[in-house]
């Protein structure tokens, strides 16, 4: 009992030099364990004079407590320096590039084509295809232009032998639907169309978008007010209409469709020749002919087509200056997007 | 076409400046495409007078000219043109000048001589694109004149593009016409005169086709003047509208086509044998155009004599009986021929030609006789002659009488929109040359005037009333519809879902043309026919596509050429097939995927892409769009590797193939890397089916692994296909495989096969034994049906 002093000094420098918590295991087990010293010094009590008993019982479990304590304490130390090892250990260079996963995208005329649709399916209007090799019939003379019509040679048609050819435009959907059904009509029909045409600003395919409304009470002001919040919406900046004066055999009256320019806001810039106008498409009142050809009647039903290249509308949106890029479809190219 | 503001300003006097003229043309629906100044920018440039010339001392090719310049010292001017001589009137620019190409003229010594200015060529002074030697002037060119004045070269041309329907405007008074009634401003007609006749005309004309020349006139005028000259003026309107100056009477004929639009052509008297016949052409004609080239005349309307053709109507006339140098005698005709027949003239002969293009779009049927008055006065003030009576055949056509169409102004406001006060609409129409027959409280009966072939209905006086009043009036009004939803068909929105879902994993969308290279196409798919173009483009794009394969292949061979390695592409578009006799158009989505797998993973190995990449993208496809039960069948394509292709099947039917492009293909295009391609049929994909909620098991899961050795030949979708036909589905919740493996310690012709099975019960904890009894009649089943045998350890 005489020895506890020491004993305790002793335990307490093998705490702390206890390396790490196996070490310190070892000094617990050591001291206080089943036949730890000071658990065979409190079993030595029972060996004391009875007087002397409670105070020495009292002096081991105070030395047994202070020692649980200090072992407690260097335990934890023990642990936040392990820890801290374990982080200082497991350091990366966040800094270094992630494990990324190819980018892949879509085409911008497929992301403009959605974009359209996406607005005129909120308006009401129904997307609807039609087929790309046509007739002579649907692709022209329904839409009013006869086969002696001037307006014929400025179609640079592609043709297979017999009747069939590739649709110059995207109207003769307007045909194939009226003819399947009954007014009113409010459709937008996009898709490739095809034109015996390749330089600098013509490729032989591009895509189209054409718009049909009839109804017994549509008017050429409608048509106006339609394109212009159209436009506005796709280009996310006010847009103004402009209707010049043109000649589609399909639609009368008939217009080209200018819109403000997108580059230079209407202030005139290279990609606008100046005028601060964009011609964007064509558009028109449909010609009662084209009507009376799918036996609608035209004194009691009227309204409005429009046909834009979507391609163009891509172009002008992106400031895409080389058309013919759309369809090389060189990665570079298609990553941008 | 191109016309001269000048001109214009003749018939008409608006105070608005050349751009404010150019935009209500515009406007108006005659769309100026370019203003451009009649010559360059340049001043100080004068008429002088080459007095004499001598060689330069030093200079073989350069001549020293002493030059009048109105003033009273000759200067010295040192020239290098072939054509400067003693009395030619020159455009000189003096010293201080600045030509349009920025030259700055300065006296200045050339090899010692001193020059004075710069004699000066058209092209030097921006009136042509090229041009041979100096500039020479007439005779009577005032000498000191600023050029500028003597040319008028304050000038700008209008280049309207037309549309097919306003063959009306392709002359200065048609333009002019439209302006008046933009601007309602009156047009100065030149004033008509009728040329004094001296005699019966020699020729006699004969129409024997009616139908096709509703009316013809001619007239002889003799005795012209063989040395007269064009006068500047006449040239340089010419010039100004592309046209270059011949001859006289040829100018004659060109000026006032372009003054008046109708298309007038000259014989020469001399070279007619006998009356003239306007006749549809006889097989096998021939005839030498003005242009040299010999044609063989294919069912045209011609003008001929008693031996031979002499012109193809209202197209272009013969070489032959052309009016040349000397002609002195000539016949001048101005005629209506029917749209159509001249329509078909040109497209068969491949000719399109200043009085075809007019002819085609209709010229005014009440024009000839007064173009012929016209022409004859001018031929006549150039070069004198005397004019004969007019031969006049005219038929009683259709064409002659004045057409009416009804207009009620009510539906102005219907189909456009707006308001337009009757009197305003009276007062467009009229100045649109349109007479009111007569008017009703809601109906006006109106008529058309004859240059106007495109109005027949009262949509088009609706199109004339706001094009005149200006598009700019129609307000941007909202629609009024009835509230529903827009439709879109599946096809639409599976293609919508599939590109966003296959972008998001890495592809890149391509757009190809549907036309392709037959060669690489019959490499694919040499057992199929394709649909050709007759006018290809090229031969590279004469095929329709029977597969998206073509296009992809020729985007990834683009991008290899371009030092890109791991290419990974998707297109979605139609195909053309003909295998069921009758053209079929289909939708497809179609991808390609080639290279290097895990490109931006550092520190690690980079491994091709193979096979299964391209099919984990189809599958993951599949499950978005609801579409568990695709099957990969292993089937050979002819484009594919024998051993590495599978059909898509759905419900039984082919919907599509996926496989490693075929080695041979891949060595006749020289790749490095294998080369995964898929395609299968938009239309197969139904929008998925309405989702229905089941409970989440609460009970825990239990995943068993297994190993088993199993003949090389047996594929997996047979194991598993056995697994699901034995286990009690209620349970089985997941198969996998997670380990492949052959080689060693796995003996010749087998592999082991390592599965991972997840079960769990929707309504308690299973036992063990109820989990032994599932795994052992699983693998029963997979030894006695396949000969599977379970490996040590599982």
């Amino acid at each position: 009992m005489q020895n506890l002093p020491s004993l305790l000094e002793t335990a307490k420098t093998a705490v702390a030099q206890a390396k790490d918590i196996a070490e310190l295991e070892l000094v617990r087990v050591d001291y206080l364990g089943k036949k730890g010293q000071l658990t065979e010094l409190l079993k030595g009590v029972s060996t004391l004079p009875v007087a002397e008993r409670p105070q020495a019982g009292q002096l081991v479990n105070q030395v047994k407590r202070d020692l649980a304590g200090l072992i407690e304490i260097r335990l934890s130390d023990l642990l936040t320096a392990e820890l801290e090892a374990k982080l200082a250990a497991e350091r990366c260079d966040v800094t270094l590039p992630g494990k990324e996963h190819f980018q892949g995208s879509v085409h911008p005329v497929t992301q403009m084509k959605f974009r359209v649709m996406d607005f005129f399916t909120q308006l009401g209007f129904d997307i609807v295809q039609g087929p790309e090799v046509e007739t002579e019939f649907y692709n022209f003379e329904a839409l009013n232009i006869p086969e002696s019509h001037p307006a014929r040679a400025m179609h640079d048609t592609f043709y297979f032998s017999g009747d069939s050819l590739l649709r110059t435009h995207t109207s003769p959907v307007q045909i194939r639907t009226m003819e399947a059904s009954a007014p009113p009509f409010r459709l937008i029909a996009p898709g490739k169309v095809y034109r015996c045409d390749s330089d600098l600003t013509h490729t032989p395919m591009f895509h189209q978008i054409e718009g049909l409304y009839i109804d017994e009470q549509v008017t050429f002001s409608q048509l106006r007010g339609t394109l212009q919040s159209f436009l506005t919406y796709l280009f996310e900046q006010a847009v103004t209409v402009r209707f010049r004066p043109s000649y589609f055999p399909f639609t009368e009256p008939s217009a080209e469709i200018d819109m403000t320019c997108a580059q230079c806001a209407g202030e005139g810039c290279r990609l606008c020749k100046f005028s601060g106008w964009i011609e964007i498409g064509g558009c028109g009142m449909v010609h009662p002919l084209v009507l009376k050809s799918v036996n609608i009647d035209a004194e009691r039903y009227q309204g409005w087509a429009f046909g834009m290249g979507i391609d163009r509308l891509a172009m002008l949106y992106h400031g895409i200056d080389d058309l013919r890029a759309l369809f090389e479809n060189d990665i570079e190219f298609l990553s941008q997007f | 076409m191109k016309i001269s503001e000048q001109w214009l300003r003749e018939w008409i006097t608006p105070k608005e400046d050349t751009h404010q003229i150019a935009s209500l043309l515009t406007m108006g629906g005659l769309e100026v495409d370019q203003i451009s100044p009649v010559a360059g920018e340049f001043d100080s440039v004068i008429v002088a007078l080459v007095e004499d010339t001598k060689r330069h001392p030093e200079a073989d090719k350069l001549t020293l000219c002493q030059v009048n310049t109105g003033q009273s010292e000759l200067i010295q001017v040192v020239c290098g043109a072939s054509n400067v001589r003693a009395g030619l009137r020159v455009a000189l620019a003096t010293v201080g000048a600045v030509l349009p190409n920025g030259m700055k003229i300065q006296s200045t010594r050339l090899r010692g001589e001193l020059s004075q200015g710069m004699l000066c060529s058209t092209q030097e002074l921006g009136m042509a694109e090229k041009s041979e030697g100096i500039l020479e002037l007439d005779e009577d060119a005032p000498i000191g004149m600023n050029l500028r004045d003597y040319f008028q070269l304050d000038d700008h041309i209008y280049d309207i593009e037309l549309t097919p329907n306003r063959g009306d405007c392709l002359s200065t008074q048609g333009v002019a016409r439209e302006l008046s009634a933009k601007l309602n401003l009156p047009l100065n007609k030149p004033e008509e005169q009728i040329s004094p006749v001296k005699m019966a005309s020699t020729v006699s004309v004969r129409v024997d086709a009616p139908e096709s020349c509703p009316w013809y006139t001619g007239r002889v005028i003799c005795n012209l003047n063989p040395e007269a000259q064009t006068p500047l003026w006449m040239k340089e309107r010419l010039r100004r509208a592309g046209i270059r100056s011949i001859h006289p009477v040829v100018d004659v004929t060109q000026y006032v086509m372009l003054e008046l639009g109708q298309p007038l052509h000259a014989f020469d008297c001399q070279r007619i044998e006998g009356e003239i016949v306007v006749r549809e052409s006889e097989v096998k004609e021939e005839l030498t155009l003005l242009d040299g080239q010999t044609i063989q005349i294919n069912s045209s309307l011609v003008i001929a004599d008693q031996q031979k053709v002499l012109a193809l109507a209202g197209v272009m006339g013969g070489l032959d009986s052309a009016v040349a140098v000397g002609t002195q005698h000539i016949f001048l005709e101005s005629a209506f021929f029917a749209p159509l027949k001249i329509q078909g003239t040109a497209r068969r002969h491949g000719l399109s030609t200043d009085a075809s293009y007019r002819y085609e779009r209709g010229v005014d049927p009440a024009l000839p006789l007064k173009a012929l008055e016209r022409a004859t006065t001018l031929i006549q003030q150039i070069a004198g002659g005397e004019a004969s009576e007019v031969v006049s055949i005219q038929q009683d056509a259709d064409w002659f009488n004045a057409k009416q169409v009804q207009f009620r102004p009510a539906q102005f406001l219907r189909r456009i929109g707006i308001e337009l006060n009757e009197e305003r609409m009276q007062q467009i129409l009229e100045s649109l040359g349109f007479k009111l027959l007569s008017k009703s409280a809601t109906q006006w009966t109106l008529e058309i005037p004859t240059y106007r072939f495109d109005i027949s209905l009262e949509e088009d006086i609706i199109e004339e009333l706001i094009r005149v009043e200006g598009y700019d009036q129609v307000p941007a009004d909202v629609s009024v519809a009835t509230l529903r939803p827009g439709q879109t068909s599946a096809v639409d929105l599976v293609e919508r879902s599939a590109s966003l879902f296959l972008s998001t994993l890495g592809y890149k969308e391509t757009i190809s043309y549907s036309f392709v290279d037959p060669t690489l196409q019959g490499m694919l798919f040499p057992e199929r026919k394709g649909l050709s173009l007759m006018n290809a483009i090229s031969p590279e794009l004469s095929q329709m596509r029977l597969s998206l394969w073509p296009g992809l292949l020729a985007s990834m061979l683009y991008n290899l050429n371009r030092q890109q390695e791991s290419i990974a592409l998707f297109e979605s578009g139609r195909v053309f097939d003909l295998s069921s006799g009758a053209l079929e158009e289909r939708p497809m989505l179609a991808g390609l995927l080639t290279g290097l797998k895990n490109v931006f993973a550092w520190g690690q190995s980079k491994q091709a892409l193979d096979f299964y990449d391209m099919k984990g993208t189809l599958t993951t496809l599949f499950k978005l769009l609801s579409l568990d039960s695709i099957q990969f069948v292993p089937k050979a394509h002819e484009a594919l590797h024998p051993g590495q292709s599978a059909c898509l099947m759905l419900n039984d039917k082919v919907i599509g193939w996926c496989g490693v492009l075929h080695p041979r293909l891949a060595q006749d295009l020289e790749l490095s890397n294998e080369v995964m391609v898929f395609e299968c049929e938009l239309s197969a994909f139904k929008l998925a089916p309405k989702k229905r909620y089941r409970p989440v098991s609460k009970y825990p899961k239990i995943q068993r692994d297994l190993a088993f050795l199993v003949d090389d030949q047996v594929c997996y979708a047979e194991i598993e296909r056995e697994i699901r036909a034995v286990a009690d589905l209620q349970i089985l919740k997941a198969v996998h495989v997670f380990d492949i493996y052959a080689g060693a310690s796995i003996p010749e012709g087998k592999k082991s096969i390592a599965i991972s099975l997840m079960i769990q019960s929707e309504d308690k904890t299973l036992t063990d034994e109820e989990i032994h009894s599932f795994l052992r009649a699983i693998i029963e089943s997979l030894s006695t049906k396949l000969g599977m045998t379970l490996r040590d350890g599982s």
